[in-house]
């Protein structure tokens, strides 16, 4: 859009001018296109007298969510109609503009990733007679992402996208510049940008530094200030104009109005910048890993946590194959609390259908946590799965020397904008000697940039083999890494612990492994982050190479140790006294000690049950409360886990007194009351399986049914989605006529859920356990 | 209208201890800790934001928002009113998810500190709006869903507010607020002093069954 390099300017605000053209309360901007045609027209014509090259059309909101009397397609159509006539014969662009659509996306809000594109795609069929796409007024990364592919994929034309950050620099969903442009600014757009919000002067510093971050072009769109008591806007058009020209000799080329903007604030505008030379910019491209909220710029030392990988772990393998996700977040949680920046995820194992689970784990965690993935798989349909509905830039784990791979490969990492790791071994497997490591490096980084993957977003794994078979294969390794940082100027990683396979105290090994490797200069080490001795290698050696913030933070982990509490002594309680306060590990040391002298299921019934029950009759009487309550139950379930392994390792059949399936109904994202009543369930002994919150009847039903479920618990919040609840209801009983099914929610009522056809009403946190109690008979 | 980024001060401790499912005696030193910790943590972690906008009590606008009897009452005697939204942003919520995969008990206070913190802050917002229009008077707050106003008001109540653009509250499809931490509310100005009309818990659909009216509480405004 626009001459080569000068300014070009943008138009101002569409909904100020026809609500000053009378446009009535209530009325959906976008139908004007339709109803009153000659309202919209008239606005692009007074943009275009005063200077504009661009025009938005009137299509901001014109999604299927938002409109009411008309399709998508017809008000589209109308409005690029619109425009044409507004344009005539002079030279002005029509850009297609498309603004958030009004609902929010998972995780927080219900609307999927995938709706949201096939939402957006429409918009962009109907819009290819524009000349350009704008996605602009963003707040949500994930909403961007899923614009932004609907636009590549579905039209031709170049795309510009702006999203609206808060004083503080970020967005509402908390999106910064910094995830912003390192997640877009490579996915295939033409221009990247800032607008609303904010007025020009608040915008300046946000520019700045923007202009640096991207040689992208930058489009900059402010409001006409902020917003004063009335409703209207502090900033007059003369000084608009003014802290425009500002930003505009920071090297932006494209520069409009927002809220508030009429056409005589664009004519100042173009009057004082159109078509100057836009200024150089010194530009220093960030580049990293990043989720939506977080982003890492490459060159430092990060820990990635390697735990989510099913070699070797048979609690991860059976939860894949269960499916059951709270518990693999739950180990995702656990490595960043011990300190992983990065987290890598590998879902390949036998019968676990990879892509599907690998697009559904990257969902699931970050849902919950800011850190990074790694996506750890050489099967091209996992990873197109998981790149899509990935919210940020991701590392791709791994590439290889083989044609096969890199061909497979590279064009998902180029297409997705993500890093990629490159291993170095072909065919005849991990060559001996660091040369030959380095010539296959040197392909893997050859073969990248013919596909226009720069350096920067390289990182060679140089593969560290174990040193009880091989015992020169750790100094090799450490001679590679030189090699490939010093003559091919990329990033590496490197998988710590093999190093060690087949030598007693292997921790010791991995650590003296891991500080050479950094001396080396590893960037990426793959690592148990919840292992101490590794976590102190990596901490210590940042201290001691003076590394930015490292003594601070050695100090924050080790400095308080003698701080914390004394730990509570086993001898000083019963199990009962243990549950009742929540200590789980006194729970445990109790359980282990009885573990030698009492059967399994005794240490159940006579122990820990009616150590519960006592805690139950205690919270119904009030005497303690809920948190208490809970911490009880979690307490008891550290015991039960104690007794499960014991069972198992026994070879005889588990414990479970019964499967109990979980679930927050579609629509509701309440899932607090549903959490408490799993946690409940489970310190009884019962084993349950959560299916997460907005969940669809189908996907109740089917688990159900796979499973041979006898108990179904339902939530659901609010009286909005109750009818979801009876409908979940409905199909259970329908397609498994004798199961069980309680409800709970602050909405529902003894009456209300006999009306929908639960069997049972669960007023807190302790009924559920008396109905599992009553369904299964234990 | 007006709106504007709030700091969250003071959190009532009775409202927390209330979602807490409290009901009087000792509270043992882990569990003040905890809150102690949560309430902190949800002070540093919320980006809360309130709106509210005067309107005419007949203005057009208004025709699909003030629905039901209950607000007709409260209304009796005003010609204006308010419509106002506060939340406390998506970050609360993100520390709220994250805790229930390692913490679930501490996860739990930290939700009733935040919905103990978004209802002080409705609370302050009211109080300030009570001084800035007296010497009128101001009716009880009331929020969509309650009583007989349907829920379905959200959707042109949070238009109204532009509270997706000017505060980042979206609706689901079914019309629930997101970030969850978030309050939607009506209010009557009025040159007659108000008694307290809203509708107490003797009207509310879950009179039988509801377990924080059994301990002796109310969901309402705290007393
Ligand atoms: C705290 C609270 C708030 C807080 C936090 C809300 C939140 N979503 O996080 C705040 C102040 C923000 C709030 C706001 C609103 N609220 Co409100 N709120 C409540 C209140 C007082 C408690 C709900 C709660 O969090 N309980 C704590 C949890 C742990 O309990 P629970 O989910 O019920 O779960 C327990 C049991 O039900 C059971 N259980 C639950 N699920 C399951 C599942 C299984 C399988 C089992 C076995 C058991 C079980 O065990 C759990 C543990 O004891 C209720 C009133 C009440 N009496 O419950 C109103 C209530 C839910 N709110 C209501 C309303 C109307 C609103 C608003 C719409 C008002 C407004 N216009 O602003 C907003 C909506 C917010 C939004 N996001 O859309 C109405 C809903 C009515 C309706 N028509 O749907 C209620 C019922 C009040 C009333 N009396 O009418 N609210």
């Amino acid at each position: 859009m626009g001459s080569q390099n000068k300014t070009v300017i943008l138009d101002g605000a569409m909904g100020t001018m026809l609500q000053r053209s009378g446009m009535k309360p209530g009325q959906i901007p976008e139908e004007l296109n339709i109803d009153r045609p000659g309202m919209v027209i008239d606005v692009h014509r007074k943009y275009i007298a005063a200077g504009a090259q661009v025009i938005y059309t009137c299509t901001f909101g014109a999604n299927r969510k938002k409109l009411r009397n008309y399709v998508v397609s017809q008000v589209v159509a109308k409005a690029i109609e619109n425009a044409r006539l507004a344009r005539g014969h002079q030279d002005i662009k029509i850009a297609l503009d498309i603004g958030p659509l009004g609902e929010m996306l998972e995780p927080l809000g219900t609307l999927k990733f995938e709706e949201a594109y096939e939402l957006f795609r429409e918009i962009i069929e109907a819009g290819r007679g524009a000349d350009a796409i704008v996605i602009e007024t963003m707040t949500d990364l994930y909403e961007v992402r899923a614009a932004v592919l609907a636009a590549r994929e579905n039209s031709s034309l170049p795309i510009f996208v702006t999203m609206s950050f808060e004083e503080d620099g970020r967005t509402f969903a908390g999106v910064s510049l910094e995830t912003f442009v390192n997640s877009i600014a490579g996915l295939g757009v033409a221009g990247i940008g800032i607008n609303c919000s904010l007025g020009p002067l608040q915008m300046y510093d946000m520019v700045k530094k923007l202009v640096e971050m991207t040689d992208l072009d930058i489009v900059i769109k402010p409001n006409a200030g902020m917003p004063r008591m009335d409703g209207s806007y502090d900033l007059a058009a003369p000084d608009f104009a003014a802290g425009m020209e500002k930003i505009q000799k920071l090297g932006v080329k494209y520069v409009g109005g927002c809220c508030g903007t009429d056409e005589a604030y664009i004519r100042l505008l173009a009057e004082r910048v159109r078509d100057q030379e836009v200024a150089p910019r010194n530009i220093r491209k960030i580049s990293g890993v990043s989720s939506a909220t977080r982003f890492l710029q490459s060159g430092g030392i990060r820990v990635v946590g390697e735990r989510l990988n099913p070699t070797g772990k048979k609690r991860y393998q059976q939860a894949l194959i269960d499916g059951d996700v709270s518990y693999i977040v739950g180990q995702a949680v656990e490595q960043v609390d011990g300190g992983a920046d990065i987290l890598d995820l590998n879902v390949g194992f036998p019968g676990v259908d990879e892509a599907g689970m690998l697009r559904r784990l990257v969902k699931e965690i970050q849902a919950v946590l800011d850190t990074p993935l790694q996506l750890d798989s050489t099967r091209v349909e996992a990873l197109e799965a998981a790149l899509r509905v990935y919210n940020g830039r991701a590392i791709v784990n791994s590439v290889n020397g083989e044609d096969d791979s890199l061909e497979g490969i590279l064009p998902l990492v180029k297409k997705y904008h993500a890093q990629v790791i490159g291993l170095t071994l072909d065919k005849r497997g991990i060559p001996d000697t660091a040369e030959e490591r380095l010539a296959i490096a040197e392909k893997i980084v050859r073969r990248a940039a013919d596909y226009g993957i720069p350096k920067e977003d390289i990182y060679i794994d140089c593969l560290a083999l174990t040193v009880s078979s091989q015992p020169e294969a750790a100094m090799e390794t450490l001679e590679a890494i030189r090699l490939v940082k010093k003559q091919l100027g990329v990033k590496t990683v490197l998988g710590v612990s093999n190093i060690s396979f087949g030598l007693p105290n292997r921790e010791a090994v991995n650590q003296s492994f891991l500080t050479l490797a950094l001396y080396e200069g590893l960037d990426l080490a793959i690592i148990n982050p919840n292992s101490r001795p590794m976590m102190e290698a990596i901490r210590s050696y940042k201290v001691l190479r003076n590394l930015d913030g490292a003594t601070e933070d050695f100090i924050r982990c080790y400095g308080n140790v003698e701080e914390k509490s004394v730990p509570e002594k086993t001898e000083d309680h019963t199990i009962a006294s243990a549950v009742a306060k929540g200590l789980d590990q006194v729970v445990k040391a109790k359980v282990r000690q009885l573990l030698g002298t009492m059967d399994e299921l005794a240490i159940v019934d006579r122990e820990l049950v009616p150590a519960l029950d006592q805690v139950g009759r205690d919270y119904e009487s009030g005497r303690i409360f809920l948190p208490q309550l809970i911490k009880a139950a979690g307490a008891a379930q550290a015991g039960f886990a104690l007794i499960r392994d014991s069972i198992s390792q026994k070879g005889r059949d588990s414990i479970s007194k019964g499967d109990v399936i979980v679930a927050t109904v579609k629509g509701d994202v309440h899932d607090i009351g549903k959490n408490i009543a799993k946690v409940m369930m489970e310190s009884y002994g019962y084993n349950v399986i959560d299916l997460g919150k907005d969940v669809e009847a189908a996907d109740v039903v089917r688990t159900a049914k796979e499973r041979n479920i006898r108990l179904v618990g339902l939530s659901a919040l609010m009286t909005t989605t109750l009818d979801n609840m009876r409908e979940t209801i409905a199909e259970l009983k329908k397609e498994i006529p004798d199961i069980c099914i309680m409800v709970g929610g602050a909405v529902l009522t003894e009456e209300y859920s006999r009306e929908i056809g639960a069997d049972y009403y669960v007023k807190d946190a302790r009924a559920d356990v008396e109905v599992a109690r009553k369904v299964f008979g234990c | 209208m007006s709106h504007m980024n709030l700091r969250v001060e003071n959190i009532s401790r009775s409202e927390i201890l209330k979602y807490l499912h409290y009901a009087g005696g000792d509270i043992p030193a882990d569990m003040e800790a905890m809150i102690a910790r949560a309430t902190e943590e949800v002070k540093e972690s919320a980006r809360a934001k309130y709106r509210y906008v005067e309107k005419a009590k007949d203005a057009r606008e208004l025709e699909d928002i003030l629905l039901g009897r209950d607000i007709e009452l409260l209304l009796a005697s005003s010609d204006r009113v308010l419509l106002m939204a506060v939340t406390l942003g998506r970050e609360v919520e993100m520390l709220i998810r994250r805790q229930a995969f390692s913490n679930l008990a501490y996860s739990v206070v930290l939700d009733a500190v935040a919905s103990a913190a978004v209802e002080s802050l409705a609370e302050d917002i009211n109080r300030e709006l009570e001084g800035k229009y007296a010497p009128c008077h101001l009716t009880e707050r009331f929020s969509p869903g309650y009583g007989d106003m349907p829920m379905s008001v959200q959707g042109p109540l949070l238009r109204l507010l532009n509270a997706d653009k000017e505060l980042g509250i979206a609706t689901t499809a079914g019309h629930i607020m997101v970030p969850r931490k978030s309050i939607s509310a009506i209010l009557g100005i009025s040159r007659l002093p108000q008694s307290k009309r809203v509708p107490g818990c003797e009207g509310c659909r879950l009179y039988a069954d509801c377990e924080i009216r059994k301990r002796g509480g109310s969901c309402g405004k705290p007393k």
